[in-house]
């Protein structure tokens, strides 16, 4: 047992100190979420990914050579992925993908900026990484500053088409995680700047699932727009225990949680009407967005969501890169992600940098509706499939 | 509402809420009470439940409650399974074996069903899942009182089961004393198994009668469950089957009043302070008779 | 004694030449030594004085933190590290003072709820930490020129924490207040009988282990360089410290830098060769070690030296 184990600890040394072999391909270090806490996520990034690699190797791959994905696990931890990132770094890969959890992503982007490797951020979506961010780090998908953004634009756009129905006061729940909370903090600072009244502002630790105080406390106030920010599975227990103490109001937008197609399988009929910020949807007015929908689910093999989309944009940022930069030369895949001016099914892309922020994507977030058991792209107008359904009924009108 | 109508409101989801963690909370009490066993994977076991009323809803469109006549029987065998192979054979050995025993089964568990399921957080879709019975303004949840109903027939019996049986009186005798239930005659190796199984099979029942309420997730749930039930067996009294019901309504009540009054962000603060004041002023807990040190 | 001093040698040189020969493996490197270091630095509580801790992982995160703001402040780390060990020495008598009346797994229960508390509170007070988002180590000063961010510079600063820490527990082991550990973990009264205050004792194992652990813990800040109080205040840390010193062997010098060496070994090992089910292997592993070697590692092998030298005596 023992000497058996010091053998595998043995060849795993060996593996990182080998020197890598030159072949006639152009080799990407993907970090992802396999195992652990986030492995989910992983394992939609990783389809997304595969499914750009497919197309990308179709057309002839980089250049005429193939393109490959080197992709390590980081057990959902930082550590896990900053060997990864030492081992990328010592190997010559021209550009890393990575990682979910802004946990793992910000000591990545640290690590690699130092060492001078293009990073193309694949989940994360903390401010933080691209604000002040560094030349090295790249981001095509949001930040929370543009979700929150995302729906204090739609509830005005509300406000605006449907002078009957009046929203003027939000309560908002989030969750303690670094997503929910800091989408919580600039959705407290987009409701005072855009004259919206806060009545209610709850956080809540990761794991609780009786959120009937913090409900309660909501229903006395009677809000007209309820602000939501959950992990995946806290948002299922939020909307149910909402219908169950009777918690409604005007519009209902739920972030993360209601974006993922098991919501409305699992919430059922109470799920109608919840609004959701996503990067990507099927439906949406981009070229193609209907084409990747179907590769995306052939490969998933299930309904796949705005996870899988955001994989296969990474990966695709980084080959267009790759095709106008000499990927011997970091410097040189790192000036032309810099110039990166391109179109694909899920969003256009240029890392231009203002405010403070650098290499980040201005993407345009989409605001999805789920109606008649479907998430349907309603606002941006230009982008959307279907005009929203408002205002949201009382739970005892349904 | 008027403000009193809130307070009862707080209260009864508070008691209800309570009752949960009862369930959650008795297993553990039961298997640290007769085996002085801190059982690190007693919430993963849980998790282990839903999971089965998932499937069980998923491929045979059964009922979620339904399950519980497969998961009952296989919840207890796999408890009984788990203390002779891994449990049985460090009975001798310093208490930390068991609690790093255990923590082994506890990762084995989250990440079999991690690469068998996925880590996507499942759950079942039924009609009652949101229902509700009024009574004078207070608005009581259908799946928590029958998650209540379980707790009280759970432990009912379990008191019926230790007070009135003569494996009941062998399994109090181990408790006791082992050595002395040995030299009267009582295979207390035996004992073990089946107060594991029993555990195990308590924990099945409270992942499958909370999953409509809730939803289950491979890695994350068990750990939340498992402190739950600590802070609710210190509580009630480590060993003391009957007092993890009010155990789990002093947790249930606190953590609802807290968060209802206080800051919510703390609502998991004022369950473990509560832990710890009982823990240093009371260590036999709220309902237990004996001091019980280690 | 002889024999401690040999390894710590041994670990020094090793140490000294390790990043020229593997320049490409620094960071996994530092992950074995840091949890060398608190792993032996639990020990010196868990251990040598028999109060199992699941609460350590507080004071890396105070360790943490300290060096994050006080780099934001202009501190430079050789100022925060000492005033973190002081600032985990203090949080560490208090918590002591109000929970060592209590023994055994009740202590061990006690410790979970009193670090699942602190981290509530380092989420939550965003004033104090930054909050739930976490905050980024930006800058450094750069003491004669050295990089502070550098993988070689870490690497050697992680060897001097976790030789310093084992030496500590080296001269701790042959002092009287090593003595009076293992007298109030065999026996309370006994021990209370001789004359000791047990209380007392624990107390300043406590405030030892946890100084240690906090140094150890501002160093890693400084090489995660972006530090999220979720993950740095996580109960899973804990454990890890804690399996990481019983697997090894507790109460011996060597056995919680074995046990580092074997679990984050096995973990890298496991992470690139069987991705998605190397924490199910580590559970698997873990079972086998309490099934199989129970004392840990090196307790296992001490107990057969121990064993052999007496028959040899018992002959001659």
């Amino acid at each position: 047992m023992r000497s058996s184990f010091a053998a595998v600890v043995a060849a795993a040394v060996m593996a990182l100190a080998a020197p890598a072999p030159a072949t006639a391909q152009i080799e990407v270090g993907v970090i992802n979420s396999l195992s652990g806490n986030f492995a989910a996520f992983g394992e939609r990034y990783r389809t997304g990914l595969q499914v750009a690699l497919d197309e990308i190797n179709a057309k002839g791959g980089i250049k005429g050579q193939p393109l490959t994905l080197s992709i390590q696990d980081d057990r959902s931890d930082a550590q896990s992925a900053l060997a990864a990132a030492e081992a990328f770094a010592g190997k010559g890969v021209p550009v890393v993908i990575g990682s979910y959890a802004s946990s793992i992503t910000g000591p990545l982007a640290q690590f690699l900026t130092r060492r001078k490797v293009p990073l193309i951020v694949l989940g994360s979506a903390d401010d933080s990484i691209t604000k002040p961010g560094s030349p090295w780090v790249f981001r095509a998908k949001h930040t929370s500053t543009i979700v929150a953004t995302a729906y204090f634009d739609y509830f005005d756009h509300l406000k605006a088409t449907d002078k009957s129905v009046p929203l003027e006061s939000v309560a908002m729940i989030y969750g303690n995680g670094a997503w929910p909370s800091s989408l919580g903090k600039v959705g407290k600072q987009l409701a005072a700047a855009r004259g919206y009244k806060i009545v209610g502002d709850q956080a809540y630790d990761q794991g609780v699932t009786d959120f009937r105080p913090i409900l309660n406390r909501f229903r006395a106030a009677n809000p007209d727009i309820l602000y939501i920010v959950s992990y995946a599975e806290d948002g299922v227990a939020i909307t149910r225990q909402m219908r169950e103490v009777g918690l409604g109001a005007k519009v209902i937008a739920i972030d993360t949680s209601a974006a993922l197609p098991s919501f409305v399988q699992q919430v059922g009929p109470s799920a109608e009407y919840v609004a959701t910020a996503v990067s990507w949807s099927r439906d949406v007015k981009y070229p193609g967005a209907g084409d990747l929908y179907e590769r995306l689910k052939a490969k998933a093999g299930g309904e796949p969501s705005f996870y899988e989309a955001e994989g296969y944009l990474a990966l695709m940022v980084a080959a267009d890169a790759l095709g106008r930069a000499d990927p011997k030369s970091r410097e040189s895949v790192r000036d032309a992600l810099a110039a990166t001016d391109i179109t694909t099914p899920v969003t256009t892309v240029n890392f231009k940098s203002s405010d403070g922020v650098q290499g980040q994507n201005p993407i345009r977030s989409l605001i999805l509706q789920i109606q008649d058991g479907r998430h349907v792209t309603v606002f941006p107008a230009d982008l959307a499939a279907q005009p929203p359904r408002h205002p949201t009924p009382a739970w005892s009108a349904r | 509402m008027t403000d009193w109508v809130i307070l009862l409101q707080n209260l009864a989801n508070g008691v209800l809420m309570g009752g949960v963690y009862a369930l959650v909370g008795v297993g553990l009490t039961l298997v640290f009470g007769v085996m002085r066993t801190i059982n690190f994977a007693h919430g993963d076991f849980v998790v282990l439940g839903m999971y089965a009323a998932v499937l069980f809803n998923a491929l045979l469109g059964f009922d979620p409650y339904l399950s519980l006549v497969i998961a009952v029987p296989v919840g207890f065998l796999t408890g009984m399974l788990v203390e002779r192979l891994v449990l049985a054979r460090i009975v001798d050995a310093p208490p930390e074996s068991a609690l790093l025993a255990t923590l082994g089964i506890s990762l084995i568990i989250g990440n079999a069903i991690l690469l068998t399921v996925g880590g996507e957080p499942r759950s079942v879709q039924v009609a009652y899942a949101s229902t509700t019975i009024s009574i004078g303004g207070v608005h009581v949840s259908m799946v928590l009182l029958v998650a209540g109903a379980a707790t009280v027939a759970a432990i009912a019996g379990l008191y019926a089961l230790l007070h009135r049986t003569e494996i009941g009186r062998a399994i109090r005798a181990t408790a006791e004393n082992r050595l002395g239930a040995e030299l009267v005659g009582i295979d207390t190796r035996a004992i073990h198994a089946i107060v594991f199984g029993l555990g195990t099979m308590l924990a099945v029942v409270a992942g499958v009668t909370l999953i409509p309420l809730l939803f289950a997730t491979p890695t994350n749930m068990g750990a939340v469950f498992t402190l739950k039930a600590f802070v609710v067996t210190v509580l009630g009294g480590l060993g003391s089957v009957g007092a993890a019901i009010a155990g789990g309504i002093v947790l249930g009540v606190v953590e609802v009043l807290g968060a209802s009054y206080l800051a919510s962000e703390y609502r998991e603060a004022y369950g473990l302070a509560a832990f710890l004041l009982i823990l240093l002023f009371r260590p036999e807990g709220l309902f237990g008779r004996t001091v019980k040190r280690v | 004694m002889t024999t401690h001093l040999v390894g710590l040698g041994v670990l020094v040189v090793v140490g000294a030449v390790y990043p020229l020969v593997f320049p490409g493996a620094l960071t996994i490197a530092i992950a074995v030594l840091l949890f060398a270091g608190w792993a032996t630095a639990w020990d010196v509580l868990g251990g040598w004085n028999g109060q199992v801790s699941l609460g350590h992982a507080s004071f890396v995160g105070l360790g943490a933190y300290v060096v994050a703001i006080g780099a934001s402040h202009g501190i430079a780390p050789w100022w925060a590290l000492p005033l973190a060990a002081v600032a985990a020495a203090v949080l560490a008598y208090g918590w002591g003072w109000t929970t060592f009346r209590l023994r055994g797994p009740y202590f061990s229960l006690s410790t979970i709820a009193v670090a699942e508390i602190l981290r509530l509170i380092a989420i939550n007070e965003g004033w104090l930490t930054g909050g739930a988002t976490g905050v980024f180590i930006a800058t450094l000063p750069e003491p004669f020129g050295i990089d502070l961010f550098s993988r070689t510079a870490q690497f050697y600063l992680a060897l001097a924490f976790a030789a310093g820490v084992i030496a500590t527990v080296i001269v701790v082991s042959r002092i009287r207040f090593g003595y009076q550990l293992r007298a109030v973990r065999e026996d309370e009264e006994a021990a209370m009988a001789a004359g000791l205050d047990p209380t007392g004792v624990k107390l300043r194992a406590f405030m030892l282990s946890a100084a240690l652990t906090a140094v150890g813990g501002g160093l890693y800040g400084m090489v995660l360089a972006f530090i999220e109080p979720h993950v740095i205040f996580s109960l899973l840390l804990s454990v890890q410290i804690a399996l990481t010193s019983i697997i090894g062997g507790r109460g011996t010098v060597w056995g919680p830098a074995v046990g580092a060496l074997i679990l984050v070994g096995a973990g890298e090992a496991f992470r690139t060769t069987f991705a998605q089910a190397n924490l199910l292997i580590y559970g698997v592993l873990i079972l086998a070690v309490v099934l199989f070697v129970p004392r840990g590692i090196v307790g296992e092998l001490v107990r057969r030296h121990v064993r052999r030298r007496y028959a040899r005596r018992a002959q001659s």
